[in-house]
């Protein structure tokens, strides 16, 4: 029989990991004991982001076997936004040059603006940003969902009426690795913050 | 009149605040608050979203409306170097002419010098020219 034990814990040690590597797992760990030939192992299950199905302004659906098995940098963000998505759009797009023709690495941007950004309107988005990366989809889904998953990429995205632009969010980059699980968070909006992911990103390339 | 102990710190603080205060560049302040989002911080623009304003033709022609237009903002097609734009920038209608004339004369100084140097009474000139 086997006994799962909740630990909560939100950063996660790196010695309680059996593979080797530079950036820990985060989010909430469970482990699982099973016991094998009288002994007593335990494997540790990582959180993993939830599933999603949005469409892309490619006017494809884009969903969690998209990126099964490739690193993914992930942002939530709206086109109209004046104040912090211009800057980290325009860090995704540096990203997005850095790693041209790179099949490895998905690159998602959710926009928390479902009634303004449309397809259309994201499609034009990314044609005006000269998006040149296949792997880069800007993605659209009903508001309610897109702010539960935000809160499942554990950062936070909301209305809020007096925010410019009537929306608030995060402006971090969220890095996953091929088994969708978290790896490391980034301020989108600082130039040395987004050298560090794309250090990380080539990290976790190779790992995958 | 009464001696008011906290009257009398929050006296002190602000005139420490104001020496402190002295050597703050505003104008560098509201630029990078304000503009540099989109523009840049070099005012660079970005690709064919938000225009430059680094040699920006658009820019040094229409100089004499740029309270006006950071202000109200501006929307609909202009054509900067040869490229054309069509975004909504947003009006920023809380700047007071001070922030006008400081962020006016950081582009004049930082990033495009042909634009010139203001007063702050060129800038109520044109803010009210504009209404
Ligand atoms: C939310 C993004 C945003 C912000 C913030 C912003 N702008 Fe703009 N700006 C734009 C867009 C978009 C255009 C093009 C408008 C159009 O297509 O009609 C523009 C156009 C301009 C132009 C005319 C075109 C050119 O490049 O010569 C000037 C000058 C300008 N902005 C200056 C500023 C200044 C100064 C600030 C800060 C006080 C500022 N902008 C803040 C988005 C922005």
């Amino acid at each position: 029989m086997r006994t799962i034990l909740s630990i909560s814990l939100i950063i996660i040690l790196t010695s309680c990991d059996s593979e080797k590597s530079v950036l820990p797992i985060l989010g909430q760990h469970d482990y699982e004991t099973r016991t094998e030939a009288g002994k007593t192992i335990s494997d540790t299950i990582h959180y993993t982001v939830p599933d999603f199905s949005f469409l892309g302004h490619r006017s494809v659906e884009i969903n969690n076997n998209t990126i099964a098995g490739k690193v993914t940098i992930v942002d939530f963000f709206f086109t109209t936004c004046p104040t912090i998505c211009p800057v980290m759009s325009r860090n995704m797009k540096k990203i997005s040059q850095e790693f041209l023709g790179k099949k490895n690495l998905a690159m998602l941007s959710f926009s928390i603006d479902a009634i303004h950004d449309s397809i259309p309107v994201l499609n034009k988005y990314a044609s005006k940003l000269n998006v040149e990366n296949e792997n880069w989809h800007f993605l659209v889904c009903e508001k309610k969902k897109t702010f539960e998953l935000a809160k499942g990429f554990m950062i936070s995205a909301a209305e809020d009426k007096n925010a410019p632009g009537g929306l608030i969010h995060s402006g971090a980059f969220i890095l996953l690795d091929g088994q969708q699980r978290i790896r490391a968070y980034y301020d989108g909006t600082k130039e040395e913050d987004v050298d560090k992911a794309i250090a990380d990103i080539k990290t976790l390339l190779d790992e995958i | 009149m009464k001696f008011s102990l906290p009257i009398f710190f929050l006296t002190m603080v602000s005139l420490m605040n104001g020496c402190g205060d002295s050597n703050r560049d505003y104008g560098s302040e509201l630029y990078t608050k304000h503009c540099a989002n989109c523009h840049g911080i070099q005012g660079q623009g970005l690709q064919d979203l938000y225009p430059p304003l680094k040699g920006a033709d658009y820019l040094i022609e229409n100089q004499r409306d740029l309270s006006c237009l950071i202000l109200y903002g501006i929307e609909g097609e202009i054509v900067v170097n040869g490229r054309s734009f069509n975004e909504k920038m947003p009006s920023i209608p809380h700047l007071s002419h001070v922030d006008l004339t400081n962020i006016i004369n950081y582009i004049s100084k930082n990033i495009e010098p042909s634009v010139n140097r203001v007063t702050l009474k060129t800038v109520k000139n044109r803010i009210y020219d504009c209404k």
